[in-house]
């Protein structure tokens, strides 16, 4: 009977709950469906600004037009015109709205692209587009000022069709546009556009040679107190002076350091952290280090939409430090096969290509790479980037295994380990199975197979971390608390077991 | 047994045809049936392969791309271009998909269709210009056809333009898809009408107005009723025709400032605007004696030479009386040239200085019937003698006031 009360005063207050909690959901959800809607502000319809989501490189020929001379104002505000039209014109095939054309396109050359639009769409077709670079040159302006015609170079394309929502295929593609536009209403509108034929600059992708690259001996560098935080207000001269001065004296030559996407300020990079970054390299270069840049750090966004926004990003910072003596190779990215499953395998590997290429033009001279989490992955792009660098983490007895496997596939390249390591963690999260012993162990197995095969090597790391972001190893604490143990230092600066194993004394 | 017969039977049929498919994948070939490289705007296009499996035919203008479906015909597939690909003129890329891969590729040239018609759009500007063969109107032309493509480098445009009795015409290229030609200006003011003609199809007339050039140097003169500085008749100032240097009158409205310096150096001005290449302007006459000097202005254009004129004084003598206690002061009797009553508003002023020549007080009054009064309270100015200088239509007189 006392069972059965007792068993009843539960169900009464669990089926109370459980409706209080309906009632709450019930409500909440009345109310978000009552906030949904236009903003106020959508009224005002007012224009984006164009840097929010699409910058491609715009280099303008020299100004040899015929009529009127070209003011530099009006140029500024045909190229604004312009490239919002070429927005424009890729929202509206990537939506077949003929509406998102308006104010830059003349009525009648939108009556064209209304009927392209609707076949798009009858056929259930749609079209992501983005231009990469435009080269236009103004052929003529007119006497009052109000009609412009520019033959726009080798504009490079990069679109993906799809069809029922399935791709169809992609394509880089570079054409030539000639373009006629009017004043009308204080836009600058294109009132003719057509393809014609290109001359043809076809960029041969010189593959630069990396045979110093086979001498590294290096490290990846992040400060004991700040890692993965070593810019801006954490930057600190001194901690890096001494840092580098330990690394020289270990008799290490490289270090490879990390550029944060978004907290460089994306499109447009502080110059403040640029400066900082600068520095470091001086300072490397005063302790006779090579540094290794790596771009894109924390970057997962590959949508076409905005890849001119990251070319922007890289132009910036590899622009600055191009031709920097410490300036040994630009890594595009760090480990970006983790995101193939998440992004998608081809569209991380369009974006990755992109960039390789488009860095190749802002600097020639030095190798670029990309460095993948595995061997098995580094074969991607091989062909593209100057040499090839991977990440192992894996059985040290596998090691040869895999990397004859990526050296056959790979053929001439050089191949640079660019991250290995072992975490001196022992504890509860890894059930006392790590130790400094452990890692000792592990850095006399790694370095004798390195040395024997002259593998140049890059080790994680030099020290041990009080604090690992999130972002880096996720919450799990068995992960983050294994990522703080990977240095040959301590976190009060000692040197553990291994750190004898990597020494040359 | 039987049974285990037709199982084998049908899994060795199932795996021969996913042979047969797998087969299809690994080896895909087509081959382009050739076929002409340039169209005429409108003309239909299709492009056949030879091959087997559905590929996708992708094609991009400057517009924009899309993809088309094959119709498979015995062993053919062929593609028929969509009108909006076909009627838009320059290149047009297409490239052969099957299975995510571009198996061929090429390029069309699509020129533009004079045949079913023509449009042409013209555009002229500045539509004013000035006179004189250095100011031009800029014409440019941009014919299409009628599906709005722009013509081909190179073509001939005739422009025909008329001014006056001549009418005149020239043939001019077409570049970048337009042609485009100065007009520059005759010496005569006027209109020059525009237009453009191609293929038997004419634009629409366009005007640009011809207006004078700077105007040139002029000539002023002035009219008044009399020489006297009498402070109320008008002098008014006019020009000569003013025109520019090709004898066109300039235009109406032109803003014609006349700038006096008087005797005193002080800068005076009037101001009117042309008409017929006449502008007055008026001023009221001084009120004392003075010489003028008068340039007129159109400013940052043309000036007048100057001329010179001389102002005598209406007022040749007036008389002061006053009251016993001297603090009533009148002036009586002010004659003008002809001995007739100054007209009244005559400006008189008082002045009234202490020993040491200080002005303690001024007094200022306007004339009313030929007469003009003071007056000096005990308030303000307490007994005693004081300096006295009155003055009007230039004529200064002094003298000592005791007041009592």
């Amino acid at each position: 009977m006392k069972m059965n009360r007792n068993l009843y005063r539960t169900f009464l207050i669990i089926s109370f709950l459980a409706l209080i909690a309906l009632l709450i959901i019930g409500i909440s959800s009345i109310w978000s469906y009552l906030k949904t809607g236009a903003e106020r502000g959508d009224m005002l319809h007012l224009p984006k600004e164009i840097s929010a989501e699409y910058l491609p490189k715009v280099i303008w020929g020299p100004l040899k037009n015929e009529g009127r001379p070209m003011e530099k104002q009006t140029l500024n505000e045909i190229e604004r015109d312009y490239l919002k039209a070429w927005l424009a014109k890729n929202s509206a095939l990537a939506n077949n709205n003929p509406l998102l054309l308006a104010d830059y396109y003349t009525d009648s050359i939108k009556v064209k692209f209304s009927q392209l639009l609707d076949l798009n769409k009858k056929k259930d077709i749609y079209i992501k587009t983005t231009t990469l670079s435009h080269n236009p040159h103004l052929e003529f302006y007119s006497a009052d000022g109000k009609i412009a015609i520019i033959t726009d170079k080798n504009v490079s394309r990069y679109e993906e069709t799809f069809s029922n929502n399935n791709l169809i295929y992609r394509q880089k593609s570079t054409a030539t546009y000639k373009v006629i536009l009017l004043l009308e209403d204080g836009f600058w509108r294109i009132r003719h556009i057509s393809q014609v034929p290109s001359s043809n600059t076809d960029k041969s992708s010189n593959i630069l040679k990396t045979d110093e690259l086979l001498g590294i001996r290096g490290i990846n560098y992040y400060p004991a107190e700040h890692a993965w935080n070593m810019f801006g207000n954490t930057f600190d001269e001194k901690t890096l002076q001494a840092d580098f001065n330990l690394i020289q004296n270990m008799g290490l030559n490289t270090i490879r350091i990390f550029v944060p996407y978004d907290t460089f300020g994306k499109a447009e990079v502080s110059t403040e952290k640029l400066q900082q970054l600068r520095h470091t390299l001086d300072i490397a270069l005063e302790h006779q280090l090579k540094v290794t840049v790596t771009l894109f750090d924390f970057y997962g966004d590959y949508s076409i939409a905005n890849w001119t926004l990251t070319h922007r990003h890289a132009e910036q910072i590899v622009s600055t430090l191009k031709g920097h003596e410490a300036l040994q190779a630009w890594d595009i990215k760090n480990e970006p096969d983790l995101d193939f499953e998440s992004r998608g395998k081809q569209k991380v590997i369009s974006w990755l290509s992109q960039m390789i290429s488009e860095i190749k033009t802002w600097d020639s001279e030095t190798p670029i790479t990309i460095g993948w989490s595995s061997p098995e992955s580094a074969k991607n792009l091989s062909s593209q980037v100057d040499f090839v660098s991977f990440h192992y983490y894996q059985n040290p007895l596998d090691f040869l295994d895999s990397y004859t496997q990526l050296k056959k596939a790979v053929a001439e390249k050089t191949i640079v380990l660019q991250e290995y390591g072992f975490s001196s963690y022992d504890g509860l999260w890894n059930a006392f199975l790590g130790s400094e012993e452990n890692q000792a162990a592990y850095y006399k197995e790694m370095q004798a197979i390195l040395n024997t095969h002259e593998i140049p090597y890059l080790f994680w790391t030099l020290h041990d971390f009080e604090t690992v972001p999130n972002s880096v190893a996720g919450r799990l604490p068995w992960r983050k608390t294994k990522q703080k143990h990977f240095g040959i230092l301590d976190a009060q600066g000692k040197e553990k077991k291994a750190y004898s194993k990597i020494v040359s004394k | 047994m039987k049974k285990v017969l037709y199982i084998l039977v049908i899994i060795f049929f199932c795996t021969c045809q996913k042979q047969e498919v797998a087969n299809a994948f690994s080896t895909p070939s087509f081959e382009l049936i050739k076929t002409k490289d340039i169209y005429v705007a409108a003309s239909p296009i299709s492009l056949k392969f030879k091959g087997t499996q559905i590929a996708f035919l992708s094609i991009t203008n400057s517009l924009g791309s899309t993809l088309i479906k094959p119709k498979i015909k015995e062993g053919f597939l062929n593609f028929e271009f969509p009108k909006t690909f076909t009627t838009k003129s320059g290149l047009c890329t297409w490239n052969l998909i099957y299975n995510q891969k571009i198996y061929k590729k090429g390029t069309l040239t699509i020129i533009p269709n004079f045949r079913d018609g023509v449009k042409i759009a013209s555009f002229l500007g500045p539509r004013s210009i000035s006179a004189g063969g250095t100011d031009f109107s800029m014409f440019v032309v941009s014919p299409t056809d009628i599906y709005d493509n722009p013509v081909l480098d190179s073509t001939i445009i005739s422009n025909t333009y008329q001014f006056g009795s001549s009418i005149e015409e020239s043939a001019v290229k077409v570049k970048n898809g337009i042609s485009w030609q100065n007009i520059f200006s005759p010496t005569k003011t006027g209109r020059i009408l525009i237009t453009a003609s191609y293929l038997e199809h004419k634009s629409k007339e366009m005007t640009t107005i011809v207006y004078p050039a700077l105007p040139e140097e002029f000539k002023i003169y002035y009219t008044r009723n009399h020489p006297y500085a009498d402070g109320n008749q008008v002098i008014s100032f006019s020009t000569d025709i003013i025109r520019d240097e090709f004898q066109n009158i300039i235009s109406d409205g032109t803003l014609v400032t006349f700038s006096i310096i008087n005797s005193k150096g002080m800068r005076l001005e009037t101001m009117g605007t042309t008409i017929n290449g006449k502008a007055t302007g008026q001023l009221l006459h001084p009120d004392k004696a003075e010489k003028w000097m008068v340039t007129a202005y159109i400013l940052g254009a043309a000036k007048s030479e100057s001329i010179n004129l001389e102002f005598k004084p209406a007022v040749k003598d007036f008389n002061i009386t006053f009251s016993e206690n001297g603090r009533k002061i009148a002036l009586e009797n002010i004659q003008s040239f002809m001995g007739q009553y100054i007209p009244d508003g005559l400006i008189v002023t008082l002045r009234l200085l202490d020993k040491n020549g200080l002005v303690i007080t001024t007094k200022r009054t306007s004339t009313r019937l030929g007469k003009a009064k003071f007056e000096l309270p005990l308030d303000f100015h307490p007994n005693g003698t004081y300096d006295l200088s009155i003055e009007t239509a230039g004529i200064l007189k002094k003298q000592k006031l005791i007041l009592k």
